[in-house]
């Protein structure tokens, strides 16, 4: 199709034309059997392949114009796991896994951290922009968020912002914990609160921002899910 | 091999580091996986803000293309990049033929029996969204397509 319009290198090399289904859904069966594969035989070559493969998938589902970054916790996981491979891990590894956590999280660490460090910008410059410590800021941000999706704000929305310093408290509290969230890699209990917090984050910014996230949330919950409360294994901590 | 792990890790921090400074410094990010919606100030913190809208003229009735009508097609935030990447082409004076097509065929695939197809940028003060409930935009026809 003439619309569609590669943005990143990569695109203009592997999908320098909308890819037609046959060349998709074979690249998928390829991920597929990949998967299933490294299920059976784990190998750190077939991770690499099934990193790539999955990377590549997710290329031209926002291909026009612009890149979004649909899916790039989903990708990354696979990246930060290249080298784990389940049937070699003892409890005494539990440090790597601890930096896969901590790979992940830190995504989300630097976006909280900018917007520290954007806040502090506009106080010391005297800047007329609006930062995120304004009071109308978080209801701002939606009303822009469902103007420029042309959609109208459900009515609920608006009445639960007329708490005005209840949003000014919670936003801050929320950038804090989203700057945080990379201690929760290094204590197991504080990683459980942090998946809980981060997927409250997304499900707000889903009907708050009406920015679909959601499947942040699922990559979430598979990846950081307290399995050693309702699996017990004698030699693997971890899985 | 799993000892790597913590590798991928500095990689991973060194080359998103690497990416905030460009795109800070206005150039592209490097690292394009593992990016993310930063919103570092809340949307809508200018005083004025542009936004462009395709409208669809049928028989002296002007109708205002709405992205998140019937997003069969085109997400609404694909939408939203293809107008926008165009009409930045063609205020940057950088347009060539193909653009024309390929936006006119847009245009089409979004109302199929219209006259004419204006784009328009929309000027507004996004602090009258929150505080009023209507406001006025400023309107400015970018091309006509036909």
């Amino acid at each position: 199709m003439e619309l569609y319009r590669p943005s990143f290198y990569i695109q203009e090399l592997v999908f320098p034309i909308f890819p037609s289904e046959v060349y998709y859904f074979s690249l998928l069966l390829f991920a597929f059997l990949a998967i299933v594969i490294s299920v059976i035989k784990p190998s750190v070559v077939l991770n690499v392949f099934v990193f790539i493969l999955l990377a590549i998938l997710n290329l031209p589902i926002t291909a026009y114009n612009g890149a979004g970054h649909n899916n790039h916790l989903f990708v990354m996981v696979f990246f930060m796991s290249l080298f784990l491979l389940p049937n070699s891990l003892t409890s005494k590894d539990y440090k790597r896994v601890e930096y896969f956590y901590a790979g992940i999280l830190l995504t989300y660490t630097f976006a909280g951290l900018w917007k520290f460090v954007s806040i502090g910008k506009d106080l010391l410059t005297d800047n007329p922009r609006l930062s995120w410590l304004d009071i109308d800021a978080a209801k701002l941000n939606t009303m822009m968020n469902y103007y420029f999706a042309d959609t109208l704000v459900p009515r609920i929305i608006i009445q639960v912002y007329d708490f005005k310093l209840f949003w000014v408290v919670t936003t801050i509290l929320a950038i804090l914990l989203q700057t945080l969230s990379i201690l929760g890699a290094f204590n197991r209990r504080l990683l459980s609160f942090t998946m809980i917090y981060l997927i409250i984050f997304h499900v707000y910014n889903l009907y708050f921002v009406y920015v679909d996230f959601s499947h942040a949330i699922w990559v979430l919950l598979v990846t950081f899910f307290p399995y050693h409360i309702f699996v017990k294994c004698k030699n693997i901590v971890v899985s | 091999m799993k000892k790597y792990t913590q590798y991928l890790f500095l990689i991973s921090a060194i080359l998103s580091l690497y990416s905030l400074v460009s795109v800070e410094k206005g150039g592209r990010e490097f690292y394009p996986f593992f990016g993310w919606k930063l919103f570092t100030v809340p949307y809508g913190a200018n005083e004025l803000e542009s936004d462009y809208r395709l409208y669809a003229i049928k028989e002296k009735d002007t109708i205002r293309l709405s992205f998140s009508n019937d997003e069969t097609l085109f997400h609404r935030n694909q939408k939203a990049k293809i107008v926008s990447y165009y009409a930045k082409v063609i205020k940057n004076g950088k347009v060539t033929d193909k653009d024309m097509k390929a936006l006119k065929s847009y245009a089409k695939l979004m109302y199929k029996d219209a006259d004419e197809f204006l784009l328009v940028e929309e000027q507004f003060n996004p602090k009258d969204l929150c505080d009023k409930n209507r406001f006025s935009f400023k309107k400015q026809i970018i091309t006509s397509i036909r």
